[in-house]
């Protein structure tokens, strides 16, 4: 297809100059450099001049209210919070009025201000800005490295609103909003509300994953309110949550669930570096001094301070954990050592697996010692492993290039071997032709072989019966502090308490550990509801493909039937008998709940 | 001192699309709030998105461009929306194009707080908004352009802007 063009050139003025003006920047909390910090500023709107000590003021308020809301008050050290008051021409903001919710007794005004704030039109709470430009030319000219923006503005009536940035109003539960907002923009946490056809996506607190063994949040199943919730019906029936109206994400009068917490505890750590600073630099090697020398990390520490400092001195973990330490010149016994200052934050906030590998910072200095003539060689942190365990491998006394037998070049490689292994590194000696080889062997020992069952669900009362297999130690752990080192552990009268995730670790000769899980079920439900539980058959049971289920009492009854793992598969409303088909449920154990007005039974379910 | 600056805008008027997508440049040195004495600086840009009926073609015009000085982190956009605006910076360095999406300022979702402190989402459709972009200035950057993603129409070009030095 052709298609033709014309060409028009038109110039196009942007006059910018009477917006763009410089306000003073209130810093309201400085706890260091702003590219080492989350920043947040706190714009305010409907403040005449006459109003901005009550901004500042208003601004210290919500700065007070986020830095003591957890986990940001562990990491308050980790922020920056600064305000930018501007003068409004009016005080207060537009209230249009006509919503169907608008408040009777607030009075219905046009207010001519900074960034054009109002009241919604049709959502009265609904509080959003409108002067976006005005926005962008004062952040650009006063604070352009923001990371959060935050809106107050001047009235006392309950409102706010969310999107790439948080407005809400001085009511005193409105600071809430801003703190659900930050939840959003900061940590990409998810609602964990059913906010509608299309909002369902992967994020820290949501997923289409409600496998135990590898949902997101396994590592919070064994504690309380955490679990796996369903968000709804319909298209939110795709989509779980880590708990159910108890996490600020779904309802404002509650905090940061434990999920969500850890979520947000992880994104400040990946902004911002616990390592402030180290002496000496470390961009040449250091020449040791022959009294020795002091090595210093300064740290960013959270409160409490869950920070670990380890110290190595040529692979070899050295005996400090402070911030500093002397090196004596004797200490180094080779030309070139490597000294490592690994940096971890062990806030139990988090238990994300891959935590430790992933959030160690490491500084390393290349310690001479003149006198001492090159040798080179490879120190491993561990040289056996079990089979999956990673160790580093550390090129130690190369002034040069490397190039590992893995293809690698750097100095610290992470080798996993699944076998035993021989790694081998060459040395390009700068400025020579020489060539130095080195090499190391890494024994890999195998993982012991384990698995776990229960012969349940279980209803209440009953005894619940864990099973292991494997061929050496056993070493049960689950809910109410249970533990075992029996093979196959019995728990008698069985309650809620009992049910939940049970582990079973195994160690072999080699001291590999491998672990396996099993969910005990525990139906709440009474075990039967003696009237009910006699008027009612379902049978075959066992069943080949359909059930038939007879009620004696009129009027409806409630079929229910949920696989091992108690979630729904299936519901029926039905008057006295019906039939249910099955055929396309694979053979297993299933549960069913079966209620007639207030009467309710329930019932195992064996499909062939 | 801030000086009054210019953009020039051209527009490629296709008679077959009916001017459905405009072309024009910035020029970052010139931008308002330039500081040729800062090493890094972070450009900030404002689009008004219109449309004129219902389910006409979406139209997008630079309105406003500043920059600022510093560096910024980027906070990556979490959340989905079903309704986008997707920016693709082009740089001449071979680097693989970069990929942001925005809220459709023409379908905006914003979080209702009821007193009681539940939540709930309101979506509210406009024939004009205000796209706000921000992102640390590139020397290898060329191109920026405009996508207005929706469910029905998928991605349909809007506006391409040429960043020159
Ligand atoms: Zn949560």
């Amino acid at each position: 297809m052709k298609t033709s063009f014309t060409a028009i050139t038109a110039l196009l003025l942007v006059s910018i100059g009477a917006l763009a003006q410089k306000f003073p920047v209130d810093t309201i909390y400085k706890a260091g450099s702003i590219d080492n910090r989350v920043n947040i500023v706190i714009l305010g709107d409907g403040f005449t001049q006459g109003e901005l000590p009550k901004f500042l003021n208003e601004s210290k308020k919500f700065a007070d209210f986020f830095l003591s809301y957890s986990p940001y008050n562990r990491y308050r050290n980790y922020f920056n919070i600064f305000s930018i008051g501007t003068p409004s021409k009016e005080s207060g903001i537009t209230n249009p009025g006509t919503a169907f919710d608008a408040y009777s007794d607030q009075p219905v005004e046009a207010k001519d201000t900074y960034f054009g704030a109002s009241f919604g039109n049709s959502v009265h709470r609904l509080v959003t800005i409108s002067n976006y430009t005005v926005l962008s030319n004062l952040l650009a000219v006063n604070l352009p490295s923001y990371d959060l923006v935050v809106v107050l503005v001047n009235s006392p009536w309950y409102g706010g609103s969310g999107g790439s940035f948080a407005v809400h109003t001085l009511h005193e539960q409105a600071n809430k909003i801003g703190v659900h907002e930050i939840g959003h923009t900061l940590t990409h946490l998810n609602d964990e509300y059913w906010a509608g056809s299309g909002y369902g996506w992967e994020a820290p607190n949501m997923t289409a994953n409600s496998n135990i063994a590898t949902i997101k949040w396994r590592n919070w199943l064994n504690t309380p309110d955490i679990g796996v919730f369903r968000h709804g019906n319909g298209e939110a029936s795709n989509w779980y949550k880590p708990t159910a109206t108890n996490c600020l994400m779904e309802v404002l009068h509650r905090e940061f669930c434990k999920v969500c917490r850890e979520a947000t505890a992880e994104r400040i750590l990946e902004l911002v570096n616990p390592v402030e600073q180290f002496s000496p630099d470390n961009a040449e090697a250091v020449v040791m001094h022959e009294k020795g020398m002091s090595f210093a990390v300064r740290l960013l520490a959270p409160v409490p301070n869950s920070l670990m400092v380890e110290w190595s001195l040529g692979g070899k973990p050295l005996d400090v954990k402070t911030d500093h330490v002397d090196i004596p010149s004797a200490a180094l016994t080779t030309r070139i050592t490597d000294l490592t200052a690994s940096i971890f934050d062990s806030t139990l906030i988090s238990r994300q697996d891959d935590r430790k590998v992933r959030r160690t910072k490491t500084v390393t200095w290349k310690l001479e010692r003149k006198d001492i003539p090159m040798n080179f060689h490879i120190v491993a942190a561990k040289d056996t492993l079990c089979a999956g365990e990673s160790t580093t491998l550390t090129a130690q006394g190369c002034l040069g290039t490397l190039n590992w037998s893995t293809g690698e070049s750097t100095q610290v490689i992470t080798a996993t071997p699944g076998l035993s292994t021989d790694f081998t590194v060459s040395c390009y000696e700068r400025g020579t032709d020489n060539i130095h080889p080195a090499g190391i062997t890494i024994v890999v020992s195998p993982l012991p072989i384990v698995s776990a069952s229960n012969t349940g669900p279980y209803f209440k009362g009953a005894q619940i019966e864990l099973k292991a297999n494997a061929t050496d130690s056993y070493d049960w752990t689950g809910p109410d502090n249970f533990k075992s080192v029996l093979q196959n552990p019995v728990i008698k009268n069985a309650d809620t308490v009992n049910r939940g995730i049970y582990t079973v670790t195994t160690r072999n000769w080699a001291g590999c550990v491998a672990s396996a899980s099993t969910q005990v079920i525990i139906d709440a439900l009474p075990v039967a509801d003696n009237d009910l539980h006699s008027s009612v058959q379902v049978f075959p049971n066992p069943a080949k493909g359909r059930i038939f289920i007879k009620v004696k009492p009129t009027g409806p009854s409630n079929f229910i039937l949920y696989d091992v793992a108690g979630r729904e598969l299936l519901r029926k409303t039905f008057v006295q008998a019906t039939e249910i088909n099955l055929h396309k449920l694979e053979s297993g154990i299933y549960v069913y709940s079966l209620s007639n007005g207030k009467n309710e039974t329930a019932g195992k379910l064996l499909l062939e | 001192m801030l000086r009054r600056s210019s953009i020039l805008l051209l527009i490629f008027c296709s008679q077959l699309v009916h001017c459905r997508q405009a072309k024009s440049y910035v020029r970052t040195h010139e931008l308002p709030n330039y500081d040729k004495n800062s090493i890094n600086h972070i450009l900030f840009l404002d689009f008004q998105i219109t449309r004129e009926k219902e389910n006409g073609a979406v139209k997008a015009e630079l309105i406003n461009a500043i920059a600022g000085n510093g560096k910024m982190k980027d906070l990556g956009s979490g959340r989905g929306h079903p309704d986008q605006i997707k920016a693709v910076h082009y740089f001449s360095d071979r680097r693989t194009p970069v990929e942001m999406f925005y809220e459709h300022p023409l379908s905006r979702t914003v979080e209702v707080f009821s007193q009681d402190g539940n939540l709930g989402k309101s979506t509210h459709t406009a024939r004009q908004g205000t796209l706000s972009i921000r992102f640390q200035e590139d020397q290898a950057r060329e191109k920026i352009e405009l996508y207005s993603v929706t469910p029905d129409q998928g991605a349909v070009k809007i506006y391409s802007l040429l960043v020159k030095k």
